[in-house]
């Protein structure tokens, strides 16, 4: 019985993943991340290059994550909510926020030190097959407590992404640009692929159905 | 009667029937749910849906919003204070049951 009640209270959580939009906005991205890395290898490694990479990796990583998730949040409205129905997640209380943010401050440092340890102690050719452990590692556990079998997928193409990219042994940054690119776009046909069947296997739910409601 | 039996009669009778419990437990989840989503979620059909419902709603468990999107009729659900205590006490009676069956 605690087995089935656990499952029904993962429904919400899994609800989030149904259509496939999240992966779409994350692979993107992702995927954007990838190309600005190998576009900057293009640019003549002058005082320019510096600052275009420093900018650009913070829009990148702090603005395009904010837009997709109000993008995707917009599509959800328009596809998702009408077909399956709509929920609003609960706000996470102040201690709750406080944690993720201190758990967001740890993860950042931890990234950074082992960057730094990856650079001066080894080779940063390694770097992806690290990014590519961690990450795979943190989609495993998402996949595991929400239980999503095509997480399990994403988890290992994660890996291999990184141990590939790793191998070929690039210079950078064209290592992160194929690294990411290549992330970035397993990704999205994961989402296209998980939208497509979403789409073919739902339709938006007749208007009447509010007849049948109480109240 | 014996204290194993006495604490299957405790139990919360409205809570204790599956789809109402499946409803109150993909509530207290959430802040708010539309009838759309209980209604994939369940398996249920309308009428039973808000049969159910309803009678949660009777009880005091669930708050029941009617609204537009745009032009478009919207029935939201959500948990009551009540109905969250509810819910706990029954987890909480339900295992202690089957940790003493266990034991």
């Amino acid at each position: 019985m605690e087995d089935h009640l656990q499952d029904w209270a993962n429904r919400p959580q899994r609800y989030w993943y149904v259509d496939g939009l999240v992966e779409i906005g994350a692979g993107a991205v992702i995927l954007i991340l990838g190309l600005f890395f190998a576009i900057s290898g293009l640019i003549k490694d002058d005082g320019f290059r510096g600052a275009f990479t420093t900018i650009g990796q913070i829009i990148i990583v702090i603005g395009l994550p904010i837009l997709a998730r109000v993008i995707v949040a917009r599509l959800k409205e328009r596809i998702t909510y009408p077909r399956t129905g709509y929920i609003a997640y609960r706000r996470q209380g102040l201690g709750q926020r406080i944690r993720a943010i201190l758990l967001t401050i740890g993860v950042a440092a931890a990234i950074g030190v082992v960057v730094y340890l990856i650079e001066n102690w080894m080779n940063l050719r390694w770097l992806p097959v690290v990014i590519g452990l961690s990450a795979g590692l943190l989609i495993l556990i998402i996949a595991f407590r929400v239980g999503l079998p095509r997480y399990y997928l994403l988890a290992g193409y994660t890996l291999a992404i990184g141990v590939i990219t790793g191998l070929l042994s690039l210079a950078e940054p064209y290592n992160s640009g194929v690294f990411f690119s290549g992330l970035g776009v397993g990704w999205l046909v994961s989402g296209a692929v998980t939208l497509v069947r979403y789409l073919r296997s739902t339709t938006p739910a007749d208007q009447s159905l509010d007849a049948g409601r109480p109240g | 009667m014996s204290s194993d039996l006495r604490s299957f009669t405790e139990v919360d009778r409205l809570l204790h029937e599956p789809a109402r419990l499946m409803i109150v437990t993909l509530l207290a989840v959430v802040a708010e749910a539309d009838f759309l989503f209980l209604l994939n979620q369940t398996g249920l059909t309308k009428g039973n849906l808000s049969a159910h419902l309803s009678k949660l709603e009777a009880a005091g468990y669930v708050e029941i919003n009617k609204s537009y999107r745009g032009k478009i009729p919207i029935t939201l659900l959500s948990l009551t204070p009540t109905g969250m205590d509810a819910f706990n006490t029954y987890r909480k009676q339900l295992r202690g049951i089957i940790a003493r069956i266990s034991d």
